[in-house]
């Protein structure tokens, strides 16, 4: 019995949105300000977790992530090594950024953070709507033609993943960089790999929405890979023979064994007659088909 | 001075031996496991022997006995795979190049998450397997009793008659009484797995491909072309994880016949069989006249009887020829 567990979400989502995070969108915000602000994560209208951030020239984490899937008041920040979180809150340097992602499942998530203390009169970060220095990046595996728009403007563009043809190192790379102005997208066109990120670095309001416009297609037949007709968890003898005379009539042995031309379908057919009674069949069949092929060959 | 000459041909023991190997009686059962950390593999065999009319043949010089192409016919041969999947992540590229000052890390995305199982049978029980035996024959005696012995010849009768009144017979094994017996000894074992080696590699290839298919079988071609481009071949990923080199034939050939032992285990337990199941076993002392028929009213019967009657036997000596085995047993007691 198998019991994978693949991330199917990851090849379901077909695009992608700052305002409604999903497993391929990342949002980052970075905080210029030391203070204490709370984070908050909704699904639709229900808010999902609060969790406390404390951004401080004391601390030394560049780095927050949060994973908004698994978000909620036991949530751990993941502060890399260098974390000085401590269990009810996390910390962050002046200047550091928290990043906002989704590990699986279906997204739709929505963030805001806002000052605690006496700072609450301005909302640091909403993820409806983008300002200046917020990044949304996006991670785009389905081969195809996309179209990204900033759904606050009218500005688009066009992205491109390829149809991969082999292993590339494109999770490796840098991700691209777009920028968001008032003026549009920059640039316009953008091509890249699957697996490579696209980060938009917004200079204006923005909610990026990007959208798969069409899928691209394998366009060769692929002979290396075949792939098994069934997804039985048990490998028997019918995985090593093209036939299994067990039950045949002696007409339909002969045929079968009529369009044996190699000498691995010959063994086989020897190797399942052994399992049955058809032995006598199988064996007369075989000496008769081979007397017609040297008759042939002189 | 040899006082009893008794000798009996090839094919009679040929047909004690076949006897003996029968498969109502000798069969080969073992659960082996082998866990090497990334996967494991669990082996659930029950064998037993075949062979043709002639399993037998003497040899002269040296006095051997070979059991000649003895098949191994498997009942069950089931190798169950449990292999764990290692995450497999992409991740940690900078997000925010020549944005500020630090780069800014992607946070992992998985397309498996962590330890994912895929369970496996490969059900290998078409394959024929055959093992040839070169044995001594050799004489033991077995000390069941040492004291009283007329005593022991009365239990081992009573046994008897309790087998008889629960519509079973002899012998009765263990013997209640001492016993010299003749045994196949094996010196050298030559054993073969598998007599189709060559198509072994369609079926590792098959275990691979069914493996790929339980993982990723739900996904479209362009996924796993996509997740191929950045991960690298799964059947890479895989003969990683499970350790399989270029030949896919010698791999599961090693786990079967090094790492689970198959061939050792089979030999081990032909090896204690043919020691512990004499081909002859004589009784010691030996009878001869069995007990009398009962002396008393012959319309009611019941005892009392005469014991048998026995004669010790001091040495049993075997010669092995071409075509038979001739015993020679000296009568006296032992000193």
């Amino acid at each position: 019995m198998s019991t994978s567990r693949l991330n199917y979400d990851l090849f379901e989502a077909t695009g992608t949105d700052s305002a409604e995070l999903n497993v391929l969108g990342t949002l980052i915000h970075r905080f210029p300000d030391e203070g204490d602000y709370m984070i908050e994560v909704r699904q639709g209208d229900a808010v999902v977790g609060t969790r406390l951030l404390a951004v401080s020239d004391d601390y030394h984490t560049l780095q927050a992530t949060y994973d908004l899937s698994a978000f909620g008041d036991t949530t751990e920040c993941d502060c890399g090594p260098t974390c000085s979180c401590e269990d009810d809150f996390d910390c962050i340097r002046e200047d550091g950024v928290a990043v906002f992602h989704v590990g699986s499942g279906p997204g739709g998530y929505a963030v805001t953070v806002d000052p605690v203390g006496e700072r609450r009169e301005r909302r640091e970060f909403d993820s409806d709507e983008l300002v200046e220095d917020d990044v949304f990046s996006a991670l785009l595996l389905r081969p195809g033609s996309y179209v990204a728009k900033n759904t606050l403007g009218d500005a688009s563009a066009e992205l491109t993943v390829n149809y991969p043809d082999g292993q590339s190192g494109a999770a490796n790379q840098d991700a691209i960089v777009v920028t968001v102005t008032d003026d549009g997208f920059e640039p316009v066109e953008i091509e890249m790999d699957p697996g490579r990120g696209v980060s938009f670095i917004v200079e204006t309001e923005a909610r990026i929405v990007v959208k798969l416009d069409e899928p691209h297609e394998k366009t060769t037949d692929d002979t290396d890979r075949k792939r098994p007709p069934q997804h039985s968890d048990r490998i028997d003898i019918t995985s090593a023979i093209p036939f299994d005379p067990s039950g045949r009539t002696p007409a339909e042995i002969e045929s079968k064994v009529e369009s044996i031309n190699t000498a691995t379908e010959l063994r086989a057919v020897l190797l399942a007659e052994r399992r049955n009674d058809n032995r006598k069949t199988v064996v007369e069949t075989l000496r008769s088909r081979i007397r017609d092929v040297s008759k042939l060959r002189r | 001075m040899s006082d009893l000459t008794l000798a009996v041909s090839e094919a009679g023991v040929n047909d004690i031996v076949s006897t003996l190997l029968d498969p109502s009686v000798a069969r080969v059962q073992a659960a082996p496991r082998y866990d090497p950390g990334a996967f494991t593999v669990e082996a659930d065999i029950d064998a037993h022997f075949e062979h043709g009319p002639t399993l037998i043949d003497f040899r002269d010089t040296p006095d051997q006995v070979k059991l000649d192409e003895l098949d191994i016919v498997w009942d069950t041969f089931d190798l169950d795979f449990e292999l764990d999947i290692p995450e497999l992540c992409i991740g940690g590229f900078c997000l925010t190049p020549g944005w500020f000052g630090d780069c800014i890390r992607a946070p992992e995305k998985c397309f498996f998450s962590s330890d994912p199982d895929v369970e496996l049978t490969l059900a290998l029980d078409w394959i024929r397997s055959e093992v040839s035996v070169l044995a001594d024959l050799l004489v033991g005696y077995s000390t069941n009793r040492t004291t009283d012995y007329l005593q022991a010849q009365v239990d081992e009768h009573e046994a008897l008659e309790a087998l008889e009144a629960a519509g079973e017979s002899g012998p009765i094994d263990p013997p209640l009484v001492n016993t010299w017996d003749v045994s196949l000894h094996p010196d050298t074992f030559d054993i073969d797995i598998f007599d189709t080696a060559d198509m072994i590699a369609d079926i590792v290839q098959d275990l691979l491909d069914r493996i790929i298919d339980m993982l990723v079988g739900v996904l479209p071609d362009w996924a796993i072309d996509v997740l191929e481009s950045l991960a690298g071949s799964l059947v890479r990923f895989l003969r990683n994880a499970l350790d399989i080199g270029d030949d896919l034939a010698e791999w599961l050939s090693d786990i079967i016949g090094v790492s689970l032992d198959v061939p050792g285990i089979i030999l081990e337990i032909l090896d204690d069989y043919l020691i512990d199941y004499p081909v002859f076993r004589i009784e010691d002392p030996y009878p001869v006249l069995d007990w009398s028929p009962p002396l008393g009213s012959p319309t009611t019967g019941g005892d009392p009887r005469l014991i048998p009657v026995k004669v010790p036997i001091e040495e049993l000596d075997i010669d092995l020829q071409e075509t038979e085995v001739v015993l020679t047993a000296s009568i006296g007691a032992y000193q």
